[in-house]
């Protein structure tokens, strides 16, 4: 089987994927995207696109530009490279590598990943009372799905990591949309035993307990400011704590920026809510085995979300055993169930929050049910073992290919 | 019932049915178009004023996508400034993206009018007649559907005008878009004995044939360029004709930044000495291309598979005798030899041959023409049609009055009534 995986990035969403096929099942794989990275393992093709939307563009249309420029950037990448064999099924992200013009170079069906449908006053925005849009944002969120209907139009089928993401299309495409999560390597993603409790070079004492926080960005969309209101209800009762939070001081989802005048939403945060800075270490972004250790000396792992796109970083958290304290949204409880893998609440009750998080801290023998729970949740649903064979089989299925996946995977 | 129509230009494919709608007690129609091409019927029309997209700024392949979002703002900023009445219904005969935004601003239900429905890969061929497609204009294929397939979403339900339009539509959007012509005014379409055979101030001798050319706009699409080529094999073969071309000129796509030469500018340079036999008359009144169509003894309709133009059926409703291309959209209308002819689109000479023989003797076939107007009549006219689109503006959607929901039920039992006892 010869597939042609599309992303912006390297390795992504489709890097541990390809990879795999590549590895055990001798799929040939193929991957273009726009930053390679610094790997052997597949062949690339680098794609660049052409141009970008500049203030000619109406305001309203630049999203579309920019996605249809990437997407003429992969046409003339693969139009050049001449790929032989030519693929059987090509896998793109919507949006992040658009396979609009592919249709004109291969007869081959295209099968998406779909992230997410932007609603206007959705279940997100509801939990973002102080952001109140701007009406020309408002209006941009109309015309956001332009490109994704495109890709939903062509594509012979599709899948998003999520029942709750699903639910966000256009009933009229759901037929075409099958859930299938992302995968989690679980045989690396796994509660490391007995490490020292060193975290970048910082030595945590034995009497300390570990409240983890991990996010891509310090941002609204993930609950930051949740967070760390929930944090300062924690110290305040329980000193002997430390929360590591594990990410970057910038804003990747919704619009934070606009609405503050600090540099960064973290700095906004802090300001506002003064929380005792030697309560919290910053790692900065670190890689995967950083965060597999950090995760295994974790007490008390704290995600939240607003109802958007489920963070690996949860399901990673899960998977390595932590006892997660969470929030009452969609994605969140679609992994979840409180009391059994995990503690939630409403995602604006912070002493709900705090409360779950101290009943962890004060009793974690009569809590560690909850992250032997998670994990065993993951192996069930989220573990590479589970999605990939459901992957291959729509890919074999959308390319008129028999395949046949055996019960259980591990990445090479 | 307050119904906003929105659309390019006025009065278009649904003024004629905004006037009898507005007959009726308690239902009001307004409009926001683009331009106004008859200024008589300007009464509750509000213009919208799109900034133009320059060339400098979206690429070849997404400029109307950009072009649609500058229609979508300005008809907002229209909507907000001009509008007398709030809504109960937007009625979207743009279709083009054009009222997301008027969701923010009324909160009614919106009909979408889906005209056209690329098909990337499929009918490219068409778009540009006999010149080859270049790779940015078969890609530029790609994405003409995006702001079709936002308003697909976002409308209550969608109207076409034929079942070859539905046919094109993503088959995930078929329960939502019914056929339903938006109706000839066959009072004003009609022939008229007394019509002056003077066309443009220029008298045409009782001899002399009159063939009309109707088409919405002179390009590809609506076969301009077979026509020319079919005008001139039936000038050769019957030299006594005119040719009255109705239909706004339009500009071809620039390539690569440069303004191309329209269909009938190529031809005027390249054919001056046909040039004579030609009238083009653009931007025609419906009382005035009535009068054209009474004194014209064929009217040539040609389009590649696309919507026919509102003129073909005023044409058939009087009594024109009509030779259209023998394509799905125009066969909804028009049976060979039974209510018009038929003719193969790229076979210049079969679309001559069956218009010389009407030239030689009209009379043998007037026939054609009076069952064209019968046809009419009996399936397309607003009487007909009127009720029906009441009846799905009153249902569409959930949230209106419920004096109005009770017209719809009433209606729809009318409807059911008729229909058993037919």
């Amino acid at each position: 089987m010869n597939v042609l995986f599309v992303h912006q990035n390297f390795p992504a969403q489709f890097g541990t994927i390809a990879t795999a096929l590549a590895g055990n099942y001798g799929w040939n794989c193929t991957f273009v995207t726009k930053w390679p990275g610094k790997t052997d393992a597949l062949p690339m093709v680098k794609y660049k696109p052409v141009g970008g939307a500049n203030e000619g563009v109406h305001f309203l249309a630049r999203n579309f530009e920019n996605t249809s420029r990437a997407a003429l950037g992969v046409y003339q990448a693969l139009k050049k490279a001449d790929l032989k064999p030519k693929p059987d099924v090509i896998v793109s992200h919507s949006g992040f590598g658009s396979t609009l013009f592919l249709k004109d170079l291969y007869e081959c069906p295209v099968v998406n990943l779909f992230e997410f449908y932007y609603r206007l006053r959705s279940d997100a925005d509801a939990c973002l009372p102080s952001a109140s849009m701007e009406p020309r944002f408002e209006q941009r969120m109309r015309f956001l799905n332009a490109c994704i209907l495109l890709d939903l139009h062509e594509a012979a089928a599709g899948y998003t990591p999520t029942h709750f993401q699903r639910n966000q299309f256009p009933k009229e495409y759901l037929p075409k949309i099958e859930t299938i999560f992302d995968g989690v390597d679980t045989q690396r993603f796994s509660r490391q035993p007995n490490l020292p409790r060193v975290i970048k070079g910082r030595t945590i004492p034995d009497d300390v307990k570990i409240v983890t926080y991990v996010s891509r960005g310090f941002e609204s969309m993930r609950g930051y400011d949740i967070f760390i209101q929930a944090a300062k209800r924690i110290y305040a009762e329980f000193p002997k704590v430390l929360f590591v939070c594990v990410g970057s001081d910038r804003v990747c989802y919704g619009g934070d920026k606009r609405r503050i005048t600090e540099k960064s939403f973290r700095e906004h945060i802090e300001k506002r809510e003064q929380p005792d800075p030697d309560k919290f270490f910053y790692t900065g972004v670190v890689p995967a085995d950083e965060l597999i250790r950090i995760l295994s000396l974790s007490d008390v792992h704290i995600y939240f979300t607003v109802p958007f796109v489920l963070s690996w970083s949860m399901i990673n958290a899960m998977s390595c055993g932590c006892n997660i304290v969470s929030c009452r949204t969609g994605p969140v409880e679609e992994a979840i169930v409180h009391n059994e893998n995990g503690l939630l609440a409403d995602y604006y009750d912070i002493e709900g929050h705090a409360q779950n998080a101290l009943k962890i801290l004060r009793d974690g023998a009569g809590y560690a049910r909850l992250g032997a729970n998670a994990r065993r949740t993951v192996e069930d649903k989220y573990s590479l073992n589970r999605t990939l064979p459901a992957l291959m089989r729509l890919l074999g299925r959308v390319a008129g290919k028999q395949v046949w996946p055996p019960p259980t995977v591990s990445a090479p | 019932m307050n119904v906003l129509f929105v659309s390019k230009e006025h009065p278009g494919r649904f003024a004629a049915l905004a006037r009898e709608l507005a007959k009726s007690p308690d239902w009001h129609c307004e409009f926001l178009c683009e331009k106004v091409t008859d200024p008589a019927e300007a009464e509750g029309v509000h213009l919208y004023l799109p900034e133009k997209a320059g060339p400098r700024g979206a690429h070849f392949v997404t400029r109307l996508f950009d072009q649609q979002v500058r229609d979508a703002e300005a008809i907002y900023d229209a909507a907000r400034s001009s509008c007398r009445r709030t809504p109960d219904i937007v009625v979207d005969a743009a279709g083009t993206g054009s009222c997301l935004p008027l969701r923010d601003l009324f909160r009614c239900p919106v009909v979408g009018y889906f005209e056209y429905f690329h098909q990337p890969g499929k009918a490219a061929p068409h778009t540009r007649g006999r010149q080859q497609m270049t790779e940015e204009e078969l890609l530029r294929l790609r994405t003409a559907n995006a702001a079709v397939l936002l308003d697909l979403v976002n409308c209550d339900c969608g109207l076409t005008s034929t079942v070859f339009q539905h046919s094109l539509l993503p088959k995930e959007f078929s329960h939502k878009v019914r056929v339903l012509f938006e109706g000839c005014d066959v009072d004003t379409f009609r022939r008229r004995n007394d019509v002056p055979r003077v066309i443009a101030q220029k008298k045409i001798a009782a001899h002399t044939r009159i063939v009309t050319y109707l088409g919405s706009r002179l390009n590809s699409s609506s076969g301009f360029e077979t026509f020319l080529d079919t005008a001139e094999e039936i000038v050769r073969r019957y030299p006594d004709v005119v040719f009255v071309v109705c239909g706004g000129d339009v500009p071809a796509p620039a390539i690569e930044g440069k303004p191309t030469e329209t269909v009938k500018e190529r031809f005027l340079r390249e054919k001056k000495a046909q040039a004579s036999k030609f009238i083009f008359l653009e931007n025609l009144r419906a009382r005035d291309l009535a009068k054209l169509l009474s004194i014209s003894d064929l009217a040539i309709h040609l389009t590649v598979p696309s919507a026919p133009a509102p003129a073909l059926i005023a044409a058939m409703a009087c009594e024109c005798v009509v030779l259209g291309s023998d394509f799905a959209p125009v066969r909804e209308f028009i049976r060979h030899r039974q209510n018009g002819l038929l003719a193969g689109l790229y076979s210049t000479m079969a679309l001559a041959d069956e218009a010389v023989r009407v030239l030689q003797s009209p009379g043998d076939y007037r026939v054609l023409g009076a069952r064209a107007r019968a046809f009419v009549v009996q399936h397309l006219s607003l009487q007909v049609t009127v009720p029906r689109f009441r009846q799905l503006l009153l249902s569409a959607g959930d949230r209106l009055p419920d004096q109005f929901a009770f017209e719809a039920i009433n209606l729809e039992a009318q409807e059911e009534s008729a229909n058993e006892e037919a």
